[in-house]
């Protein structure tokens, strides 16, 4: 009987240390440390795998693993940008649970921390249901449809993805200014038709002004040498909108936390 | 008497930077008002003055040459080649190249006659070097495309108003006026298959091919638009208009009154050369009302010169603080008046930085931040504006110093990086947007400046801390490294909350324009670094894990960072952010680096051996 509580004991301080390493800031801090050194070599990185590439195994991966060559290997030699993350939120939710009151003074720490959970989430959860892929029209033609950059279906031609509505190129523009080859701008008018809401109506797409129909967002990436085509970026992501609540909730926690800080600092200055 | 001194050094300041706008008036040709006159080049209208100081800074890396101001040797090298030609101003420090070129080495600068005989030279290596990757350069291949850079800068300047060797252009102008009348008769003579004159026609051929070769290697664009021209952007080369009054229609007063100048000035005739200008300002200013006041605003601003001015009373400032903070404890009342008089110079050297700013900002219609350049200038004057708070709170004279020294040296690099020509560029089409580069942009730079300030004041506190007792003296009553203790704590929290806030900001952007929240592009992530890194310290603290001197390491390991962030990124060549890459910048980038390394390494030092922590100034 005795042993079997002392067992039950040690289990549960053994627990409680566990958890006590998970919430700990030491925790924050190393995690934070790491995530800078892999952003920092992920960015180098990019500078000799592509953009794509680096962050497939730089930052969407548990794992960076080394590659010796002439082998089969694959040997973890730092954490990736899943299990940063993974650990960041463990480490949040941890100090939550075991260390953090909630009160009047901590809350504006409550909203930072909140919204830290919901942008990581959020993401986590963007980077496995957000779809891209691409829309290439020549002035005249009408698509229902966009094609995917990578994957091919089985007579070779880029994967499709059928839109519930369909979109025709009236126009194609490329500005520059006066004089130069600076190019100031770039835009697409289009003639949209959805049958099953009857839309008919034309849509102007142009840098920093993309289309949203549907749940797709259609944006306005590149286009044809001669000047005759367009290349539309169209992206299907449904928790586009978490990382707009989540950074509107940690800023005003930052506000808050900063202001209940400096308020009384300034106040005291003053009296004194 | 010692009130005094402060509004003293104010007044005295004051006055120099007002003094420089009072001009007295020319004699001789009227440089300043053909400086005012608006062209269009690099996409937007801008005065002579602006074309005249850009075109030299490439070329000569000065805004002058020697007494000759911008705008004279504009004139005389558009107006007047055969002179300019033999002026000394192309700048080559690269021995290997001058000697290719067979140029003496003590001359620094060299005339277009010295270079002329190697331009085939010159052209056969930039092709060459062209095929070469950006990285692969050596310090001779880029001299040398520099150089190319400018010989293309400077004849096509050359070649801008006038067809060479043109003795008198007004006559030519007449000539030309009466050859198209009877040109043009012959072509539709010949086209209609009728008897035509063969000479007439190749008399209007002949000016034809020589004014297209004008407008082909004309660098600005000095004819306003005509009546008939949709947009108020259509700016001509005075070639590209003559060729158009083939088809109907005079020779613009425009090009009238710009060949009267030429030839007025190839003459040496200045009386003539100011009627012909005055006729110009006259017709433009009836016309062209905005433009001729966008010309004039510039013109002032570029004369002005408020950085300048306000690098010169930062520096005044630095100085004065700096004594004030060493004869704190000697000798405290004049301490005290030398604190005061640096605080009101910093607030007088904002005051100019400030009004710099904003006119910049209006003369572009643009938020401040817009390129490298601008950055510099901003995150300058955020630092400025952080220094100066915290002086009213602490009035300790820090403040002040690192403000000062920041304001100082942020203006530097801005004038370093104006090198590369005119910095009011137009914003290619991403970046063509008010919204986002007032949000994003100027609240991520505000990110860089307060991370920098922390920066400033950690090496403020190893430097004081090593090498003097100051950080163990009350001043009121906070030692004065608990004092810089609570300011770094504080700018902290604030370089969390702008850098956090622009990072998102940017990515809201990028969601916006690209459809991803987070695209993993260069600058976001170095962005993203300086979030973490602040992050890391206020957590670090609040851990228990730093006390002082760790605090006051990371912030200076901060200045590492954000340097990475504003400069380092955009050398990867990479990503959406990679403009404004330059060679010397990197050298620069490592500089810095090591020397922050070398004050965190201070900033490890054992404690006995901190001047500031010897037992007997322990109270």
């Amino acid at each position: 009987m005795g042993l079997s509580v002392r067992t039950f004991c040690g289990t549960f301080i053994h627990i409680s240390a566990f958890i006590k390493v998970f919430a700990s800031l030491r925790l924050t801090v190393v995690t934070l440390a790491l995530a800078m050194a892999l952003v920092f070599v992920g960015t180098l990185a990019e500078v000799h795998l592509g953009l794509y590439r680096a962050q497939s195994e730089f930052f969407r991966s548990f794992f960076v693993y080394w590659h010796p060559q002439n082998t089969g290997w694959k040997i973890p030699v730092f954490p990736g940008g899943y299990l940063i993350g993974v650990l960041l939120l463990i480490n949040l939710i941890a100090a939550h649970t075991s260390r953090f009151k909630f009160s009047r003074e901590k809350i504006g720490i409550w909203m930072i921390h909140a919204g830290l959970i919901l942008l990581l989430a959020g993401q986590l959860f963007t980077d496995m249901s957000a779809v891209e892929s691409r829309m290439h029209l020549r002035v005249g033609e009408t698509k229902n449809y966009s094609e995917s950059d990578r994957a091919y279906e089985l007579q070779l031609q880029p994967k499709r993805f059928y839109l519930p509505f369909s979109l025709h190129l009236l126009e194609f523009r490329h500005d520059v200014y006066e004089g130069t080859d600076i190019p100031k701008n770039y835009s697409s008018r289009l003639l949209l038709d959805r049958p099953d809401t009857g839309e008919h109506r034309e849509v102007l797409i142009y840098m920093n002004n993309p289309l949203r129909c549907a749940g797709w967002t259609f944006y306005q990436t590149g286009f044809d040498m001669d000047d005759q085509g367009t290349i539309l970026q169209v992206v299907k992501n449904p928790g586009w909108l978490t990382p707009y609540l989540a950074c509107g909730l940690i800023a005003m926690g930052l506000i808050v936390q900063f202001l209940s800080h400096l308020i009384p600092f300034l106040k005291r200055r003053t009296v004194a | 008497m010692k009130k005094f001194v402060p509004w003293i050094f104010v007044v005295v300041f004051a006055a120099w930077t007002i003094a420089s706008l009072w001009q007295k008036p020319e004699t001789g040709f009227h440089t300043r008002e053909f400086g005012k006159l608006p062209v269009l080049l690099n996409g937007r209208v801008q005065p002579m003055d602006s074309v005249a100081r850009n075109a030299l800074l490439q070329i000569r890396a000065r805004q002058s040459v020697g007494q000759m101001g911008a705008t004279a040797w504009l004139m005389e090298t558009m107006m007047n080649p055969d002179a300019a030609d033999k002026r000394d101003v192309f700048r080559i420090d690269n021995f290997e190249l001058l000697n290719m070129l067979q140029l003496p080495e003590q001359q620094k600068y060299y005339s277009f006659n010295q270079i002329q005989p190697h331009l085939d030279d010159i052209t056969r290596q930039t092709q060459r070097i062209n095929n070469i990757e950006d990285a692969g350069h050596t310090a001779f291949e880029r001299q040398l495309l520099k150089l190319d850079n400018a010989l293309e800068i400077y004849q096509r300047l050359k070649a801008s108003l006038c067809p060479p060797d043109t003795e008198n252009f007004p006559a030519q102008l007449a000539a030309y006026e009466q050859a198209v009348h009877a040109g043009v008769a012959a072509a539709r003579a010949s086209e209609a298959g009728k008897s035509y004159d063969a000479a007439a026609l190749n008399r209007l051929i002949g000016f034809i091919s020589n004014y297209n070769e004008l407008s082909q290697s004309a660098y600005l664009l000095v004819v306003p638009p005509t009546q008939n021209s949709g947009s108020r952007d259509d700016w001509q080369s005075i070639g590209a208009s003559l060729m158009n009054v083939v088809h109907g229609g005079d020779i613009e007063p425009a090009v009238k009154d710009y060949a009267a100048m030429v030839t007025a000035c190839r003459q040496n005739r200045p009386e003539d050369f100011n009627q012909a200008l005055n006729d110009y300002r006259h017709w433009l200013g009836e016309r062209f009302v905005p433009e001729t006041r966008q010309g004039a605003q510039e013109f002032f601003f570029n004369e002005f010169q408020p950085f300048y001015k306000a690098i010169v009373i930062y520096v005044t400032a630095f100085l004065l603080a700096i004594i004030a903070l060493l004869t704190f404890a000697l000798a405290p009342k004049l301490s005290e008046t030398l604190r005061r008089s640096a605080f009101w110079l910093v607030v007088l050297g904002g005051v100019i930085h400030t009004f710099g700013l904003l006119f910049r900002m209006w003369l572009e219609g643009r938020p401040p931040v817009t390129n490298l350049y601008s950055s510099a200038i901003f995150i300058g004057w955020g630092c400025v504006v952080f220094g100066i708070v915290l002086e009213r709170i602490f009035a300790v004279g820090l403040g002040s110093a690192v403000a000062s020294f920041a304001g100082f040296v942020t203006l530097v690099i801005a004038h370093n990086l104006s090198m590369d020509g005119d910095t009011m560029e137009m914003l290619l089409a991403v970046l063509n947007t008010n919204f986002w580069l007032t949000t994003h942009v100027v609240v991520v730079t505000l990110g860089y400046a307060s991370t920098f300030m922390a920066g400033l004041l950690g090496i403020t506190y190893v430097l004081l801390g090593l090498f003097t007792p100051l950080l163990k003296y009350k001043s009121g009553r906070m030692e004065l490294g608990v004092a810089l203790a609570k300011m770094v704590y504080g700018i902290v929290c604030f370089a969390t909350l702008f850098s956090f806030t622009g990072t998102v900001l940017g990515g809201i952007w990028a969601d916006q324009s690209w459809g991803r929240f987070w695209g993993w592009d260069p600058k976001e992530n170095g962005a993203l670094l300086i979030v973490l890194w602040n992050a890391a310290i206020l957590h670090a603290r609040w851990g228990g894990m730093i006390h002082e001197r760790g605090l006051m390491n990371m912030v200076v390991f901060g200045n590492i960072v954000t340097s990475w962030s504003w400069f380092g990124v955009n050398m990867l060549g990479i990503g959406l952010h990679s403009y404004g890459f330059t060679d010397a910048a990197f050298q620069w980038l490592v500089f810095f680096v090591v020397v922050q390394i070398g004050f965190i390494a201070l900033g490890l030092l054992p404690l006995n051996l901190w001047k500031s922590f010897q037992p007997e100034n322990r109270s």
